[in-house]
């Protein structure tokens, strides 16, 4: 069982990176922002809680699959929103957008492009991390889709055989865009996949914070000890589309998916729990909407990029 | 071999003196009877001269030289003609080729030169038109420059150009024209429309000329009805030319050129098609002989597309008659007491008052325009050019109304080639059934050819759609010079537009 | 000063940095205990240990893409792929991650990794024969060295090790046996400089590694004819040393290139364009290039020898130029 204090922590920051993405998409719907999120709503709680259970030093790569990521590691927000809207002030000067959000004292350590890029990239880091930073571990997050990509394959297999202090978590939402899993993937669970590379394999329901934590937790301290990489399964419910502006007219359970918010039910349970009442949540849900109003209020008085960057940070 | 010399000939009665351009054999090169061997300017255009004998040639002019008429350029064989000389006395560097003609790009005016040779020859005031490379690619490089030596004193920094010779002496030549020729010119309108069906089918392959051809053809025909004009004066007196010959104003890289068709009134049409594609050929290449030039009765000007309207031109030194034609208009004309659009063009016909008077002028000037309106003994008799009959009304926004039968078609067209193309869908429509003047709503068939030009077919009633439409997509398009590139029906305009 | 082989050159530069520096690693196929297809390994994991000198799986896209990692996150790691080809297997990690990873992140991460390259024709088939470099001098934020000589490459690879950017290193397997002076001592090359490998007053030839020694072999011959041929050999292709190139050519006004590489878009049409762009006024013949025709390399040494660019090519080309 999660302490309170923890389970409280990941409801607020849930609650956080829900209402930052739905105001950053506001902001796309305005104009102010181009049409480049791919909102997370539905999965924070899943990624928050998988993050809970592993230290600030340890990296991260991260999915598109919205910005809880970045919410769990503190990353500012004004940061994040610059970065969007190509204003001075965000992580990357303008070169990646959300997609490349990069904040290293809080160990995000950024993201591929190419859907499955960053899965190679991270067997070096453990490279790195158990040569010059033994005891660290680096967590990758990527989608279903991602997984079918041959660098996984590469990826997972050299992890297993040095041993790498890697963790890899899958989010399973079932859709590779508007592909289902059904279609894309010759398994029911990715993390059945794990076999074949001899390391753990296991599936976690994305609605139950205990389930996730307690699964990357395990992985954490196999990885610090030395015994290599593991593979976890989060069964993620992808609320909205795959952009924001996503119709799904592929999706059968467009409609009623709502009703499996994982939010919404972490919500009733910390009500359940006597750890929040109504009246706090909605305190901090005004907080929070103050907190990105500051934000977004920084963001726009801040200058545009000059676009003479675009010539910098090429060569080091 | 017997020995000639080639002396600067003379091209056209009043040349007295030709630039020696280009040498199109070497020094010392072994040429044919035939052989074209250099290249001269004349007052009126560039020459060439071939050899008169085979033998070893010698130069004995340098390039640019002015030659007075009947002096000497070149001798061939003679005591120094030995065996071939394919190469002249090498110079430079044993990885130098051969020496080869000279490139055969400075014909067109234009100097091949690599960058470094330019910068070169700007730094040491050297025009590169004067440098010859042995290069088999004809582009003169830095050694070539450097070969040629230091240039002649840069010209004076006033703002006088001096003037090509070619230049120098047409000035002199129609500065004597203008002032030993009472000039006057007569301007009388022309409806055009004849010539625009003409142009029609010409863009539509049912004619194979230019438009200028049909213009010859009308000038001397015309000038054979009145032979009194086909004369020169010279001296004191009247000189009959010997022949009808039309002259056309000619643009190529040097300048107007007047090649001139001889026996004009005894050619077809067609031969005097080929004879203008031959002499423009020619012309565009500096290549006009001198069989090609000379006086001729009358000269046409054809710098319609300019748009200019009318002008004052300068008779050619010699000549009786010069025709100019300017730009084909549509105007608005009173024809029975309705205001027609219609195309017209003036003609600006300039007389030698010498030659003959205001009235006779007026009568050629008449007859001129009676023969381009019709057009009947000028194109050959099966070609049908007017897709529109003669006075057919027409409409402010250019549609024409046909009819077929009993049945009236309104065509749309800005262009000629939809109007051909909308008159070849009627004829395949011919068997229409009876429709009233009555209906007044029009439907159309907007056709589109492939450039993006559009035009609309406007039919009377939904039948008369059905039925054209229908007949488009059977029709055999290759037949049209331009595809049609979509026949789509589209619903009425409305009321007002029909006639 | 003691001659050793190319493949020696870079055994030795391998050997002093990772001496020199403790973050730097080595792997790749059959690198550790076989010491490399080619022997230019051998030694090395006896005496740096397996921790920093290792094999890994047949796996290009994982070989170079944990480079990248390894790199951002502080190791220096020299990553050998058996055979220059391979750049196009492991495409997104070298154009896209290793090229890029650091400009998408605004600057965050260096990438401090050098991606050894055996390149060039040995018969080895269509897909282990080609020398793609001009691939990489195409793609921003990625270095490419082609050194030609043993002291070359043992100053280049030394270089490549210390800076800070991702670099392809490619070397010529046609040239891993040949023997040159090479210095003793902690001597780099800067990228970006070439040299002149030998002065002429007719014809300017850039040519690098294995089509360098034809290069030279023509210029001896031609010289009996009274052609001087000036040879220029980059040494780096990114970046390139424009300066020279254009320093030779304002004094010969002719430039070839030789190349073998692919014709089309190859490096010799980049350097065309560079003389087009900043030598204008000085050429005095029209640029040329020698490349292999737009065709794979084949594997039978006649239809090899047919697409080289061969001595004779070259000394034809050059007295084009020269006349």
């Amino acid at each position: 069982m999660i302490q309170n204090d923890r389970l409280r922590d990941i409801f607020a920051k849930a609650l956080l990176a829900r209402s930052f993405e739905a105001r950053l998409i506001k902001l796309t719907a305005e104009g102010f922002l181009p049409p480049l999120l791919h909102p997370g709503a539905g999965q924070e709680v899943a990624q928050i809680a998988a993050l809970s259970a592993v230290e600030r030093d340890d990296p991260v790569l991260y999915s598109h699959r919205g910005v809880a990521y970045m919410i769990a590691r503190g990353t500012s927000l004004s940061a994040m929103i610059a970065d969007m809207a190509g204003r001075a002030g965000g992580t990357n000067n303008g070169k990646g957008g959300i997609m490349h959000v990069v904040d290293l004292p809080n160990g995000i350590y950024g993201e591929s492009g190419t859907l499955g890029g960053g899965l190679v990239v991270s067997v070096g880091m453990g490279m790195a991390l158990r040569r010059r930073s033994p005891g660290r571990v680096v967590v990758h997050f990527f989608g279903d889709g991602a997984s079918n990509r041959g660098t996984f394959h590469e990826a997972l297999n050299w992890a297993a055989v040095q041993k790498l202090p890697c963790i890899y978590i899958c989010e399973n939402n079932g859709w590779a865009v508007s592909v289902p899993t059904s279609v894309s993937t010759a398994v029911e669970n990715i993390a059945d996949r794990a076999a074949g590379y001899g390391i753990p394999g296991v599936v976690v329901d994305g609605a139950d914070p205990d389930a996730v934590m307690a699964a990357v937790a395990n992985a954490a301290r196999r990885a610090r000890a030395g015994e290599g990489p593991s593979l976890i399964e989060i069964k993620a419910t992808r609320l909205l589309g795959h952009y924001a502006a996503d119709p799904q007219d592929y999706r059968a359970d467009a409609g009623s998916v709502a009703q499996r918010d994982p939010l919404a039910a972490l919500r009733r349970r910390v009500i359940e729990l006597g750890l929040l009442d109504e009246a706090e949540i909605e305190a901090m849900a005004a907080a929070h909407e103050a907190e990105i109003d500051h934000a977004v209020e920084a963001v726009k008085a801040a200058p545009p990029l000059d676009s003479d960057q675009a010539f910098t940070d090429l060569y080091a | 071999m017997t020995a000639a010399d080639i002396v600067m000939p003379m091209f056209g009665q009043a040349m007295e003196f030709g630039v020696l351009v280009e040498w199109l054999t070497a020094d010392g090169a072994e040429v044919a009877a035939g052989q074209p061997v250099a290249s001269i300017e004349s007052d009126k255009a560039t020459y060439e001269i071939e050899a008169p004998v085979a033998g070893m040639i010698r130069h004995r002019v340098a390039i640019g030289a002015e030659v007075p008429v009947g002096d000497l350029l070149a001798v061939i064989g003679g005591a120094q003609a030995v065996g071939a000389v394919e190469t002249p006395a090498a110079s430079a560097a044993p990885a130098l080729a051969p020496a080869a003609t000279p490139a055969p790009a400075r014909a067109d005016g234009r100097v091949l030169a690599s960058p470094k040779a330019r910068e070169l020859a700007r730094a040491i005031g050297v025009d590169l038109a004067g440098v010859t490379t042995a290069r088999a690619d004809g582009v003169i490089v830095a050694a070539d420059v450097e070969r040629h030596g230091a240039a002649p004193p840069a010209p004076s920094a006033d703002t006088m150009t001096p003037l090509s010779p070619l230049r120098r002496a047409a000035a002199r030549r129609l500065a004597q024209s203008w002032t030993q020729a009472p000039h006057f010119t007569q301007m009388i309108e022309v409806d055009a429309s004849a010539l625009v069906a003409a142009q029609a089918a010409i863009r539509a392959g049912r004619l194979a000329c230019s438009l200028n051809d049909i213009l010859i053809r009308a000038a001397a025909l015309t000038m054979a009805d009145f032979p009194d004009l086909n004369a020169s004066f010279e001296g004191d007196a009247l000189q009959p030319l010997p022949d009808i010959a039309v002259g056309l104003a000619v643009a190529t890289e040097a300048g107007l050129a007047v090649p001139v068709v001889r026996n004009a009134a005894r050619r077809s049409l067609d031969e005097i098609a080929a004879e203008t594609r031959r002499l423009i050929d020619l012309g565009k290449r500096g290549r006009i002989g001198a069989q090609d030039m000379g006086r001729a009765s009358l000269t046409l000007s054809n710098l319609g597309r300019y748009g200019v309207a009318f002008g004052t031109p300068v008779l050619n030194l010699g000549e009786p008659v010069l025709v100019f034609i300017g730009a084909i208009e549509e105007k608005a004309v009173g024809i029975d007491h309705e205001i027609v659009l219609q195309p017209r063009t003036m003609l600006s016909i300039c007389y030698d008052h010498r030659v003959v008077d205001g009235l006779r002028a007026a009568q050629f000037s008449q007859r001129l325009k009676q023969r381009l309106e019709a057009l009947e003994d000028v194109l050959p008799g099966e070609t049908e050019p007017a897709p529109t009959e003669p006075g057919a009304a027409r409409f402010a926004d250019g549609r024409v109304k046909l009819r077929l039968g009993e049945a009236d078609l309104l065509v749309g067209a800005k262009d000629a080639r939809l109007l051909s193309i909308a008159t070849a869908l009627a004829a395949l429509t011919a068997e229409l059934p009876k429709f009233g003047p009555s209906a007044r709503k029009l439907r159309g068939i907007e056709i589109r050819l492939e450039d993006g030009l559009a035009g609309t077919l406007l039919c009377e009633s939904e039948a008369q759609v059905a039925r054209i439409g229908r007949a488009i997509e059977a029709a055999d398009i290759a037949t049209y010079s331009t595809a049609i590139l979509r026949a789509q029906l589209r619903p009425a305009r409305g009321d007002g537009d029909g006639a | 000063m003691r001659t050793i082989s190319y493949g020696q050159a870079i055994n030795e530069a391998l050997a002093e940095e990772m001496d020199r520096d403790g973050d730097v690693i080595l792997y790749g196929l059959d690198v550790a205990a076989w010491g490399g297809i080619f022997n230019i390994t051998k030694g090395l994991l006896e005496r740096f240990g397996p921790e920093r000198v290792f094999d890994s799986p047949i796996s290009e896209s994982v070989m170079v893409g944990a480079g990248v990692g390894a790199a951002i996150m502080g190791l220096r790691p020299v990553v050998e792929l058996q055979y220059a080809d391979f750049i196009l297997v492991a495409g997104d990690e070298i154009f896209l991650k290793a090229g890029m990873w650091r400009y998408m992140h605004g600057g965050a991460f260096k990438v401090p990794l050098v991606v050894r390259l055996p390149s060039g024709a040995t018969g080895a088939g269509p897909e282990h024969s080609t020398c793609p470099e001009a691939y990489v001098m195409h793609s921003p934020g990625l270095l490419c060295a082609v050194p030609s000589t043993a002291a070359d490459a043992k100053a280049l690879l030394k270089q490549a090790i210390r800076l800070d950017n991702p670099v392809m290193f490619f070397e010529h397997r046609r040239l891993y046996q040949k023997r040159d002076e090479v210095p003793e001592g902690d001597v780099t090359l800067p990228f970006g400089k070439g040299v002149i490998r030998r002065e002429g007053r007719h014809v300017t030839v850039v040519a690098w590694q294995y089509m360098l020694s034809r290069a030279l072999k023509a210029a001896e011959l031609l010289e009996q004819e009274g052609i001087e041929v000036e040879i220029f050999d980059p040494r780096t292709l990114s970046p390139f040393d424009s300066g020279t190139l254009i320093e030779s050519v304002k004094k010969t006004g002719a430039c070839l290139v030789v190349e073998e590489g692919y014709r089309r878009l190859g490096v010799g049409a980049e350097i065309g364009a560079i003389l087009m762009e900043q030598a204008f006024g000085y050429l005095d013949r029209p640029f040329r290039r020698l490349a292999i025709p737009d065709v794979p390399v084949a594997s039978v040494k006649p239809l090899v020898d047919r697409v080289l660019p061969s001595v004779e090519a070259i000394c034809d080309v050059c007295r084009e130029l020269a006349a």
